[in-house]
C-alpha cells in the first residue's frame, strides 16, 4: 500500500514539473507531404525529454519548429502554436533572431567552421554582447569546461577546430551552443554520427547540463533514451503515440505501437 | 566489320580530334611566339607608340588595357557577389531562381559588338559621355558579369546548408550569416571567375572600338571621361597597314604581349579554382 502511494506521488511529480515548451495543436507540411499531425506536448524544464521514433517519423522536423529553423526551408507551412516564455513562438511579434539565442540547437553531423577553436567557442557569443577580453577568455574556459573538451584544447586553443576529434567537433558544438546561454538547447541526434566512447560522453553531459538548461534530446536509439531519458517522447508517422514520464514510458508502456517499438524497433504507424 | 575493328577506328578518330586541336593552339601560339618574339624588347614594351604605332612601343596600351580591366573588375565584382547572394540566400522561388539563371546564361549568350553599340547608343551619344575608358570599363563589367555571377554562384552554393543553420541557431541575423559564412566563400569563387572573365575582357575588341578607344596620340587619362589605346585596338590598327612591315612586326609584338596577358589570368584561374575549397573541406 505504501509503495503504490510512493509510485503515485512520484509519478504526479514527474508529472506536474513545468513546461518549458508547450506545442498545442501543430501541423506541420513540406510541400503537400503532411508531416507532423496535430502534435500536443509539453517539454519540461530542467529534464532530459528524449524524442524517440523511427527514421523518417518527423522528430526532426518537430524540433526544428522549435525554434523555426524551418523558417529557411522552402515550401514548409505549419498550423498550431508553439508556447515558449509566456507566448506563442510564431507570433508576428516574436524576434527570430533572439528566439534563437533562447533556444539552442546542435545538429546531427559537427558543423564547425572553419576557424580556430577559440573563434568557434565564441562565434555566437560575440554578435550578441561586446565582450573585454578577460570576459571572453573566461568564457571561452568555462563553456569548454562545461563539455570536458578544456582539459583536451586548451593548449591549442587556436588550431584550427577541423583538426578535432568527430566527438570532439561535436562537443565543441555543444560548448558554442552553450555560450549564447539559451535557456533550452535541442539536440537532433547528436550521437548518431559518432563513436560509442564519444557517445557516452555526450550523455554523460547531458547528464550534467539538465541542471541548468531544458534538453530536448532526439534519438533513435532506444537504449540511449533509457540511460538518459527524464521524459519521453514517441513519435511515428508524425504523430505523437505516446509520452510520459520515463520510467513508466520504459517498463508500461501504453500504446500496442509503443510496446512492439520498444521490444523490436519495428513500429507500424 | 568486327567490333574490334570498330572500336579500334573509334579510337583513332578521338584521338585525331585531339591532335588537331592542339595542333591548331600549338600552331597559332608558335607563330604569334616566332614573329612576336623579334618585335620584344625592353624599349618595345616601356617607350609610347610614335607615327601612328609604325615606331615606338605599347606601353600606354597596355596601360589602357590594364585600366579597362581593372575599372571592369571594380565594377563587376560587387554587382556578382550581389546577384550570386540574392540568388542563393533571398529567391525562394524557385521558378524565379530559373528565370534568373535563364537571364544570366541570356547576357552570356548576347555577342560582344552588341555591347559595343549599345555603349555607343546609351552612354556616348545619350548621356553624352564621348569616348571614354570608363565607359568601356562599363560595358567590359556588363559583358563578363554572367562568367562571374556562375562562378561566384557555385562556390556560394556549394556551402552545406547546416552551416547557414548553426550559424543561424547562434542568434545570427540572415545578414550576419551573409557576412560571416557565406560571402568569405563567395568572395573566393567569384575572384576565380573574376579571372576567367578578364581573360576574355582583355582580349575584346569590337565593345570598346567605338566607345573607349582611340587609335593614337592618346597617352594615360586623367579623367573618367578620356579615350584610352588599348592592345587589342592597337593591334586592329596596325594589321589594317599590313603593308608596311614595321607596322607588321608591332603588330605581332602586341599580339604577343596580349596573349601573355589572356595566359596570365587563365593560369592564375585555374590555380585559385585548384585551391578553393568548400567550406566543408577546410
Amino acid at each position: 500500500m505504501k509503495k503504490s502511494i510512493l509510485k503515485v506521488v512520484q509519478h504526479d511529480l514527474e508529472q506536474d514539473a513545468a513546461p518549458a515548451v508547450e506545442v498545442c495543436g501543430f501541423h506541420a507540411w513540406h510541400e503537400d507531404a503532411h508531416i507532423l499531425n496535430d502534435i500536443n506536448l509539453a517539454f519540461q524544464e530542467y529534464k532530459i525529454n528524449c524524442v524517440l521514433g523511427p527514421s523518417g517519423g518527423g522528430k526532426s522536423t518537430l524540433i526544428r519548429c522549435i525554434n523555426r529553423i524551418n523558417d529557411e526551408i522552402e515550401g514548409f507551412t505549419f498550423k498550431g502554436e508553439i508556447h515558449f516564455g509566456g507566448r506563442n513562438i510564431y507570433d508576428k511579434s516574436v524576434d527570430v533572431t533572439r528566439l534563437r539565442t533562447e533556444i539552442g540547437m546542435v545538429f546531427q553531423k559537427p558543423s564547425v567552421f572553419p576557424k580556430s577553436i577559440c573563434e568557434n567557442v565564441l562565434f555566437g557569443i560575440q554578435h550578441l554582447k561586446k565582450l573585454s577580453k578577460a570576459a571572453r577568455l573566461q568564457m571561452l574556459e568555462e563553456k569548454l569546461k562545461a563539455v570536458s573538451l578544456w582539459r583536451e584544447v586548451s593548449h591549442r586553443l587556436n588550431d584550427t577546430a577541423s583538426s578535432l576529434s568527430v566527438g570532439q567537433q561535436q562537443r565543441l558544438c555543444i560548448a558554442r551552443t552553450l555560450a549564447v546561454e539559451p535557456k533550452v538547447i535541442l539536440l537532433d541526434e547528436p550521437t548518431s554520427s559518432l563513436d560509442p566512447v564519444s557517445a557516452r560522453a555526450i550523455e554523460d553531459l547531458m547528464l550534467e547540463l539538465k541542471q541548468q538548461y531544458t534538453i530536448v534530446f532526439v534519438t533513435h536509439n532506444i537504449q540511449q533514451a533509457k540511460r538518459i531519458a527524464d521524459h519521453a517522447i514517441f513519435v511515428c508517422g508524425g504523430r505523437i503515440i505516446e509520452q510520459g514520464p520515463a520510467r513508466r514510458f520504459f517498463t508500461h508502456p501504453e500504446q500496442p505501437q509503443t510496446k512492439s517499438y520498444l521490444n523490436e524497433e519495428f513500429c507500424d504507424c | 566489320m568486327n567490333r574490334e575493328l570498330l572500336n579500334k577506328c573509334f579510337m583513332l578518330a578521338t584521338w585525331g580530334a585531339v591532335a588537331i586541336s592542339c595542333f591548331i593552339l600549338l600552331a597559332l601560339v608558335s607563330v604569334i611566339t616566332w614573329n612576336g618574339a623579334a618585335a620584344l624588347n625592353f624599349s618595345f614594351l616601356f617607350t609610347a607608340a610614335r607615327r601612328f604605332g609604325m615606331a615606338g612601343g605599347i606601353l600606354y596600351q597596355i596601360i589602357g588595357s590594364l585600366l579597362m580591366i581593372a575599372g571592369a573588375s571594380l565594377i563587376c565584382l560587387p554587382l556578382a557577389l550581389g546577384t550570386a547572394i540574392s540568388k542563393s540566400e533571398y529567391l525562394k522561388s524557385r521558378r524565379i531562381r530559373k528565370l534568373c539563371t535563364a537571364l544570366i546564361y541570356g547576357l552570356n549568350g548576347i555577342p560582344s559588338v552588341i555591347f559595343g553599340i549599345f555603349g555607343l547608343i546609351f552612354f556616348v551619344n545619350t548621356l553624352n559621355t564621348g569616348i571614354s575608358w570608363f565607359v568601356g570599363s562599363i560595358i567590359l563589367a556588363i559583358m563578363i558579369l554572367p562568367t562571374v555571377v556562375l562562378a561566384t554562384y557555385q562556390s556560394v552554393n556549394s556551402i552545406p546548408k547546416i552551416y547557414r543553420e548553426s550559424a543561424l541557431t547562434l542568434g545570427l541575423s540572415k545578414w550576419q550569416v551573409i557576412w560571416r559564412v557565406v560571402l568569405p566563400q563567395g568572395i573566393a569563387g567569384s575572384l576565380t571567375g573574376l579571372l576567367l572573365g578578364l581573360a576574355r575582357a582583355v582580349g575584346e575588341t569590337a565593345p570598346i572600338m567605338f566607345i573607349a578607344t582611340a587609335f593614337s596620340g592618346v597617352d594615360i587619362p586623367g579623367t573618367l571621361f578620356e579615350p584610352v589605346v588599348t592592345l587589342p585596338t592597337h593591334i586592329l590598327a596596325l594589321a589594317q597597314q599590313a603593308t608596311a612591315p614595321q607596322a607588321l612586326q608591332n603588330a605581332w609584338g602586341a599580339s604577343l604581349v596580349l596573349l601573355s596577358l589572356v595566359t596570365l589570368f587563365s593560369v592564375t584561374a585555374l590555380f585559385s579554382r585548384m585551391k578553393l575549397r568548400t567550406i566543408s573541406q577546410r
